[in-house]
């Protein structure tokens, strides 16, 4: 497979994204549901505006929510 | 007794592993003692019931494992043997005066006595200078068996002295060392090698079988943190009321995951009057401890003190060598049957400090409580009753050996019983609220202990069933799940013991390691991009160097060469194989490595130099900067081509460290110097109101 940069870290890797952002798109995904039944209809951008200011969440996870948002991306292929 | 030519003969010599231990030995075998000094090297002859006994120390490992290859990027190194260390360390010259002083001593004696500690590491060093030094066969080698310095003991080891008892630990200790040398020495040097690709000569890296794995938990749990996605929930409060008594009750679900129905709940009990369904009440024991053996001592020290486990284990050597307490390298929480408890108590008792404590003992039948570990050469850390110059103890030392003698009492005593006390209550039938409180009915063991254990107790309103209470408010908390913690000192030590990795001697070593090579920073241990890089590079190209997998295997191996249930070969066998193995898929990719550990030494080096935004300029950053000529150091403004002249002068000696942090008057960066162990953070700014006396 062609290597690609991590489109946040330029880390090099497989997909646009490197393993570590990967994680954290994956666990921001995962748990989405669960922030939107908390918050009743949180939409997805809030859910990432939430994580981004949450001091609990991780730096990479931060990272990843501020891509999102600046590139209006609802779901990565990864 | 100094330059005098004296011929002794006929006389058994004694090897010891420290200076003062050796002083104690010949203090406990006789009264006599002289003193000798040959090449500045002092050893001890003495006499019991007529027998001779020259005592000298070893001061550690005399002889280590090493290679005539000197060139560090040089591998795979398969010829091994034992060196006087002085071939291996250029600083340790003293050691090649001590082995011809032993050797001397050798050729006029007629019986060799190993009396290092009993653990596999003393038996190694005493074994290697015998069988190097005084050419001893391992058969005629008589060893002392001894778990505390004091005189009774130490007669009575060597009144019991026997041939190859020891045997398992020699065996396990020097294949220990083989297998940690082939290991560690061919892939710290292939990673060495790898940077020669990039034309970069800096950087010291080393990996080691136990220090890998080590690494990897670390960095794993740093991913964790760094991918953590936290989650909310909702906690309830009310302030009720009851005969104007005022209290705090807790809604009975912890947890409440939708925002919505917090809010309900709110609304639907704020102002209400709540009825008392029903008081509980719970006897819970609180169960006596266990005695301390090496882990546990580290681990409480470090809980309540902040002591590292490797500076716990240095004061432990400490107060032992000196006879107050016993070996503290041992996995036994039990203690020996042997041993005079109410005599130790007793003597504790003297001193002022546990006067009472020992009165309440020593009035009451006592009743020992052990723990389930054990260890074949050693019981667990207890007092021995040996009191006289424990005045002169400094601070740590007094602080640790108090916690060894409030432990050693605890144990004695019964459990503790504390009674949990619940309110619950019920608003409009449907929802439930809580008050908690706790007392203690018996102290029990917490009496002895208590200076380390919390015992506050949370009294509660008095209540009974069918009394009504006003619930005047209901605050709604919004809380948020807290992400995994990152391993410190003693968290770190106790996932190692879980895992079996390394040993109760060497895990604060290797802990100290990864500090040294600057693969981890700070007292919440954070990686450093070369401490991420190391294991990502070395996942990638051979997985098995970091396994906890094959590590722990491997030290089960040699716990049961150490008891004698198995033989060296097969695990040395092993270890050729894997090391060749683990060679040969690092150098096919040397050039991806070097470059991969080339940047990440790089970033790591200019993390820790930059120290942020200078408060002086406001533009700026603050680096620590090299003169080259001079070769001092100190923190520079990069404006200063536009006229920042900030500098401010450093410490020159030990490691600095970026902290990260600021400081709490003036805002500017935190450094932390580490010098030896001793850690110690202050603020760059030379102004700072901290600073003024």
């Amino acid at each position: 497979m062609e290597e690609k940069n991590c489109e946040i870290c330029k880390r090099q890797g497989k997909k646009s994204l490197c393993d570590y952002h990967a994680k954290a798109y994956y666990n921001i995904v995962k748990n989405y549901e669960y922030w939107r039944d908390a918050y009743d209809e949180l939409c997805w951008e809030e859910y990432l505006m939430k994580l981004i200011v949450n001091s609990e969440c991780g730096k990479w996870v931060k990272e990843v929510a501020k891509y999102l948002i600046s590139k209006k991306i609802k779901r990565l292929d990864i | 007794m100094d330059g005098q030519k004296i011929i002794l003969k006929n006389y058994a010599l004694v090897i010891c592993e420290k200076a003062d231990a050796a002083k104690r030995i010949a203090e406990a075998l006789g009264n006599n003692i002289e003193v000798f000094e040959n090449r500045g090297i002092q050893f001890y002859f003495v006499t019991n019931n007529e027998k001779k006994f020259v005592v000298c120390s070893a001061l550690g490992h005399l002889y280590s494992l090493g290679n005539f290859r000197k060139d560090r990027k040089v591998y795979p190194v398969f010829d091994l043997m034992w060196l006087p260390l002085n071939n291996i360390d250029k600083n340790k010259t003293h050691v090649i005066e001590r082995i011809k002083v032993i050797e001397e001593m050798a050729k006029n004696a007629t019986e060799f006595i190993n009396a290092c500690d009993y653990d596999v590491e003393g038996s190694t060093i005493g074994f290697n200078i015998l069988k190097y030094a005084c050419k001893v066969n391992f058969q005629d080698i008589l060893r002392a068996k001894f778990s505390t310095l004091t005189k009774d003991e130490l007669r009575d080891a060597f009144n019991n002295l026997k041939n190859k008892i020891d045997e398992g630990l020699v065996k396990a200790g020097i294949t220990r060392h083989i297998v940690d040398y082939l290991w560690g020495i061919n892939l710290s040097r292939i990673l060495i090698s790898s940077l020669q690709y990039t034309q970069y000569g800096g950087g010291a890296l080393s990996i080691g079988r136990v220090q890998g794995p080590t690494l990897r938990f670390i960095v794993d749990r740093e991913i964790e943190i760094q991918s953590f996605v936290t989650r909310p929930y909702w906690t309830l409060k009310a302030l009720i009321e009851y005969d104007k008594v005022k209290a705090y009750a807790f809604y009975f679900k912890d947890r409440i995951t939708k925002e919505r129905e917090a809010l309900m709940i709110k609304k639907e009990n704020e102002g209400e009057i709540g009825i008392v369904n029903e008081v509980k009440k719970t006897k819970v024991e609180l169960k006596t401890p266990t005695p301390f053996n090496t882990g546990d001592l580290q681990k409480e020290a470090y809980r309540l003190f902040g002591f590292s486990p490797s500076l716990t284990l240095n004061i432990a050597e400490q107060l032992y060598l000196q006879a107050f307490i016993s070996y503290p390298r041992t996995n036994s929480q039990k203690l020996p049957k042997s041993i005079d408890y109410l005599k130790i108590i007793k003597e504790l008792g003297k001193l002022k400090e546990y006067q009472s404590e020992a009165k309440t003992l020593l009035s009451t039948k006592l009743r020992l409580h052990e723990g389930d570990k054990d260890d074949p050469a050693h019981p667990c850390i207890y007092p021995t009753g040996e009191i006289e110059g424990i005045e002169k103890l400094n601070e740590r030392q007094k602080k640790l050996f108090d916690l060894i003698v409030r432990r050693f009492f605890a144990i004695f005593a019964e459990n503790a019983i504390v009674e949990r006390l619940q309110i619950l209550i019920c608003v409009r039938e449907n929802h439930l609220w809580k008050i908690n409180g706790r007392r203690y009915i018996n102290l029990g063991w917490i009496k002895f202990y208590k200076e380390y254990f919390d015992t506050e107790e949370t009294e509660i309103p008095a209540l009974d069933k069918g009394d009504g209470v006003l619930f005047r408010t209901v605050t709604v908390e919004e809380k948020f799940e807290k992400r995994p913690p990152r391993y410190n000192k003693g968290s770190l030590l106790e996932k190692m013991e879980e895992e079996n990795l390394g040993t109760k001697s060497t895990r604060a070593e290797i802990i100290e390691t990864l500090y040294k090579r600057k693969y981890i920073v700070g007292e919440s241990m954070k990686p450093t991009k070369l401490g991420f890089q190391v294991i990502e590079t070395l996942s990638r190209y051979s997985e098995k160097i970091i396994s906890t997998y094959l590590t722990r295997e491997m030290e089960n191996f040699l716990e049961k060469i150490e008891l004698g249930k198995e033989e060296p070969e097969k695990i040395l066998e092993q270890t050729f194989y894997l090391t060749w193995q683990a060679i040969n898929e690092l150098s096919y990719n040397l050039e991806k490595i070097g470059l991969e550990l080339k940047n990440a030494i790089q970033e790591t080096a200019l993390e820790n130099k930059t120290l942020g935004v200078c408060q002086k300029c406001k533009d700026g950053s603050l680096i620590i900067i090299y003169n080259r000529k001079t070769g001092k150091r100190f923190v520079g403004c990069t404006n200063y081509r536009n006229g920042c002249n900030f500098i401010a002068p450093l410490p020159q000696k030990g490691t600095l460290q970026n902290t990260g942090k600021t400081c709490d008057k003036c805002g500017w960066p935190l450094l932390q110097l580490r010098n030896g162990k001793i850690f110690w953070k202050f603020c760059i700014n030379p102004e700072c109101p901290s600073k003024v006396k």
